[in-house]
């Protein structure tokens, strides 16, 4: 072949120990070659591939020599950058001889550059900078071991876009992936500092990383994240050796997280010990719903959901004489309750009775004075005696419960049906109990009987809310055929704490949000609705505060409807 | 699995007519024949090849005399050729003289230069030639005119990764190596090199009648690589290196485009290769490889040949077969491995004779 250029450096060949001559040849692509500050360094310096030798153990530059002489590492093969044309600010570079002698199959190699050595000066100063660069999984290209003698062409390549294979705990990002001028450094350990989250403050938001104490010349950072108890990191981002700082901006509401952070450069890379953060929640403290206690499908039937672990403490009542006192509309006479557990276990729902009581003195009075105001948002009984009904719950796990609310006195009036949760003063997280999911369900009339659910949102931040208003959908006769749901909030800013309306919506897909709806109805396991359904649903950033949620039939129709709220985050 | 198609074209007697009454000659005329050959490349594979055809000769001519006056002139017929049309370029010949007959029969000569009327050689010997020898003039092969969108049309995406490898090795290279000399791949429109950067090599040279490897690092998909050019029935003339160091590998190949049988090949008897007389002891071996897949041919061959007791044997098949008959495929690349001299090694020339067989 005529060439005009050869590339070939004068390695030449000695007689192995078996006699024969071995060689191979290699070519390297080094991308592009950086200083410790990103800047591109072209025909710059020397470039040496080197042996880790049997050991596997590379001996570091010193004063006067590439390599310590004293150690089993080899310079396999040399480069004079100011000598070899880059593309672009990035070398190819290559030797058609490399001599098998001094190797041995499998010795790992990596790369030295030293950009201020020349062809006519290969002797090292003291304190020379330098950058040192290897890879265990070839990136993309042969592995970065010394290959069979007489392998044609052992191409080592650095640096492969999405898999970097720089170091092993994670892969590089682009960012970092450019081969960096280490000045003869190995990354050190950072000192992580998370700022931003502690207890009490607003969020969701960002949390705010910082770092100190830590060097990764010629690379950077690289911060991973996971949720508490869970094996995998996630990188949220990578940022240069210069960076000291990183903001989560993706944390979600009442979670325990777990972040660490990787310096890393050309020499190897150095993790932190995870550091823990629990972003704050806040609660579904309860729900009340009003309603017309009449009989058979008409009666007030109200179920929650709890879940998560550990216990909780539910307070559930049905008032009507109570009631009657604050009204002037005819109420429920005597009302009884009966709470039933829905178990999934088999697969197919069962229900179980657990509990049930006519009487809330009756047998459990002071378990359900424990709960009043201030253990939860439960305004005490003013009588002992009176005919309303409640329980007083110590649950725990995830699990489902219909409270089945009846009027003894057939009176056919009003009643409220509640359910409080004890734990609302806590900064619950995924783990911790919580109430999740509440509905009533009763009849949608008219005027005062329009069906009502009060809430409360309790605690620091917000909180995303799905309020369903379902009747067609219901699958049972007699249901409102075109439920319409108002969202009002009580502005105890204002004199007189009017109430603010804060959403309406008739039907679920003509909201502008419908797509989100339907994705985190999903999310949240309610039911689906069908395409062109009536029911009506509103997804809210719900402030801490109290909310009235209104049910009613367009055109002032009437029947059954099922008024949900779910804790969407 | 190959293809050749091979195409003659005889064209029609031309009868040339002269108002002035001259007298009338009737001509035959004959194109040279060409051809095209498909070789697959199968995944994670090394081939080695070498260009079957030659490009269509641009000279065909007789010697009318030679001097040498430390450069070898050869003069042929007045005005015939095209002044500079085979100059070489920054130093590297783009043209070659074939020499077809006489004693330098075969021998390929790189050009320098020429006017219309001599060929200035850049290298080779005037010793042997005559008037009245037959030449004839090629263009050199170049990555670009052989593979003018990449070997199979093949682009690369990522020039350090690259998918399809024009590895041309050394020419002679000890027992059992085969040494990289250059490494080239198509990339942004145009055949780029291992350490060259962005220059553009399409004028890049590829030597008649050496090996070249195509390596395709593609683990799963199978290329062809098509060969395609003129037809060569002269002789051609191979230089073999020896060693007094090493036993030498020369990587060489054959512009044929038929299947050769290793009896017809030329090599014995006549000295180039070194017969063996004892088995225990090989001389010369002849190297064929394999056009499966895996990389690295070179450490395993396929086939290796000696010259034994009048005929040809292989190493799998023992001393007592002949083995003669067996077929190198047509854009093959081989190897001729010269067995270590004690001293004062020499170059030999190998001389394939072959004719297109009767149609």
């Amino acid at each position: 072949m005529k060439m005009k250029n050869l590339i070939i450096f004068g390695a030449a060949l000695l007689v192995t120990t078996s006699g024969a001559l071995g060689s191979f040849g290699v070519s390297v692509d080094l991308g592009s070659l950086q200083d410790e500050l990103g800047d591109p360094l072209v025909e710059k310096g020397m470039l040496y591939l080197v042996s880790g030798g049997a050991d596997g153990v590379f001996s570091l530059p010193e004063a006067g020599a590439i390599i310590d002489p004293g150690s089993d590492d080899a310079i396999v093969e040399s480069w004079d950058l100011t000598a070899e044309p880059s593309e672009g600010g990035e070398y190819i570079v290559g030797s058609g001889e490399v001599s098998f002698s001094g190797l041995a199959e499998g010795n790992e190699l990596a790369i030295i550059w030293f950009p201020n050595l020349t062809q006519g000066n290969q002797l090292p100063a003291d304190g020379e900078a330098y950058g040192f660069y290897r890879s265990a999984a070839g990136g993309g290209g042969d592995a970065w071991m010394v290959p069979t003698d007489g392998t044609l062409l052992h191409s080592l390549k650095f640096f492969t876009g999405a898999s970097n294979p720089l170091v092993s705990s994670s892969d590089v990002p682009a960012l970092i992936s450019a081969a960096s001028f280490a000045a003869g450094q190995d990354a050190t350990p950072p000192v992580i500092n998370i700022a931003g989250l502690t207890a009490g403050e607003p969020n969701p938001g960002t949390a705010t990383f910082s770092w100190t104490g830590s060097t990764a010349v010629g690379g950077g950072f690289s911060i991973e994240r996971r949720l508490q108890g869970e094996n995998d990191w996630s990188e949220l981002g990578s940022v240069g050796n210069l960076v000291t700082s990183f903001d989560d901006s993706s944390i979600g509401r009442g979670k325990n997280y777990e972040y660490r952070l990787t310096a890393v450069n050309g020499f190897g890379s150095e993790t932190t010990a995870a550091q823990s953060i629990e972003t704050l929640r806040s609660t579904l403290a309860n729900i009340a719903t009003r309603g017309v206690l009449g009989s058979g499908d008409q009666g007030l039937i109200l179920g929650f959901v709890i879940k998560g672990t550990g216990p909780i403490d539910i307070l559930t009542r049905a008032q009507g004489p109570e009631l009657g006192k604050l009204i002037s509309a005819p109420t429920a006479i005597d009302p009884q309750m009966t709470l039933v557990e829905t178990d999934w276990t088999s697969g197919s729902p069962v229900n179980v009775e657990i509990q049930t009581n006519d009487d809330w003195g009756d047998t459990q009075l002071a378990e359900i004075k424990e709960l009043f105001d201030p253990a939860t948002f439960a305004q005490p009984n003013t009588e002992d005696a009176s005919l309303d009904a409640g329980m007083a719950l110590s649950l725990d796990g995830t699990r489902l419960f219909t409270v089945v609310v009846t009027d003894k006195g057939d009176a056919n009036g009003l009643a409220i049906v509640e359910v409080f949760d004890k734990s609302r003063q806590s900064v619950p997280n995924d783990l911790q109990n919580r109430l999740v999911n509440v509905a009533t369900r009763g009849f949608v009339g008219t005027g005062d009987e329009r069906l009502i659910a009060g809430f409360i949102v309790d605690g620091q931040v917000d909180s995303k809310l799905l309020l369903r208003g379902l009747g067609p959908s219901m699958g049972i006769d007699g249901t409102i055929v075109d439920p319409k749901i108002t969202l009002f909030r009580t502005d105890f800013t204002q004199p007189g704490f009017p109430q603010i309306e804060v959403a309406v919506n008739d039907n679920w897909e003509d909201a502008a949000n419908s797509g989100e709806i339907a994705a985190i109805s999903q999310e949240v396991g309610a039911t689906e609705l069908p395409t062109g359904s009536k029911d009506a649903i509103l997804l809210v950033d719900a402030v801490p505060g109290l909310y009235s949620f209104v049910m009613e039939g367009v055109g002032a129709t009437t029947g059954i409807g099922l008024v949900e709220v779910f804790l969407a985050d | 699995m190959r293809s050749i198609r091979l195409y003659r074209w005889i064209f029609a007697t031309i009868l040339l007519l002269s108002s002035s009454g001259v007298i009338v000659k009737a001509q035959e005329v004959y194109s040279q024949i060409v051809g095209a050959i498909s070789i697959d490349l199968p995944a994670a594979s090394d081939i080695v090849l070498s260009f079957p055809f030659k490009q269509s000769a641009q000279y065909r001519g007789m010697i009318e005399s030679v001097s040498d006056d430390g450069t070898v002139h050869i003069v042929v017929a007045a005005d015939s050729l095209t002044i500079g049309a085979f100059d070489a370029n920054s130093g590297v010949a783009t043209h070659y003289v074939v020499i077809e007959s006489g004693t330098q029969m075969g021998t390929h000569v790189e050009i320098g230069s020429n006017t219309g009327s001599q060929i200035s050689l850049s290298e080779g010997s005037a010793t042997g030639l005559q008037n009245g020898d037959e030449i004839a003039v090629y263009p050199h092969w170049t990555l670009g005119s052989a593979f003018p969108n990449g070997v199979a049309n093949h682009e690369e995406t990522e020039p350090g990764l690259r998918e399809i490898e024009v590895i041309v090795p050394e020419g002679t290279a000890p027992e059992g190596n085969m040494i990289p000399e250059e490494v080239f791949f198509f990339f942004d429109g145009a055949w780029r090199g291992v350490g060259y950067g962005y220059l553009n090599l399409d004028l890049m040279v590829l030597e008649p009648n050496r090996a070249f490897v195509i390596r395709n690092n593609n683990a799963s998909d199978a290329k062809k690589a098509l060969f395609f050019g003129e037809v060569i029935d002269a002789p051609i003339a191979i230089t073999l290196t020896e060693s007094d160091v090493y036993s030498a590998d020369n990587f060489v190949g054959l512009n044929r485009p038929l299947g050769i049988a290793i009896k017809d090949l030329g090599l014995t008897p006549g000295g180039v290769f070194e017969e063996t007389t004892d088995t225990n002891n090989k001389k010369d071996m002849l190297l064929v490889y394999s056009s499966g897949s895996g990389k690295n041919k070179h450490m395993s061959p396929a086939g290796s040949y000696y010259y034994f007791n009048g005929a040809w044997r292989e190493l799998a098949t023992g001393d007592a077969t002949d083995k003669g008959s067996d077929v190198i495929d047509p854009g093959m690349g081989i190897a001729i491995r010269k067995f270590k001299v004690d001293s004062n090694p020499q170059d030999s020339s190998w001389v394939n004779q072959w004719e297109l067989p009767p149609q």
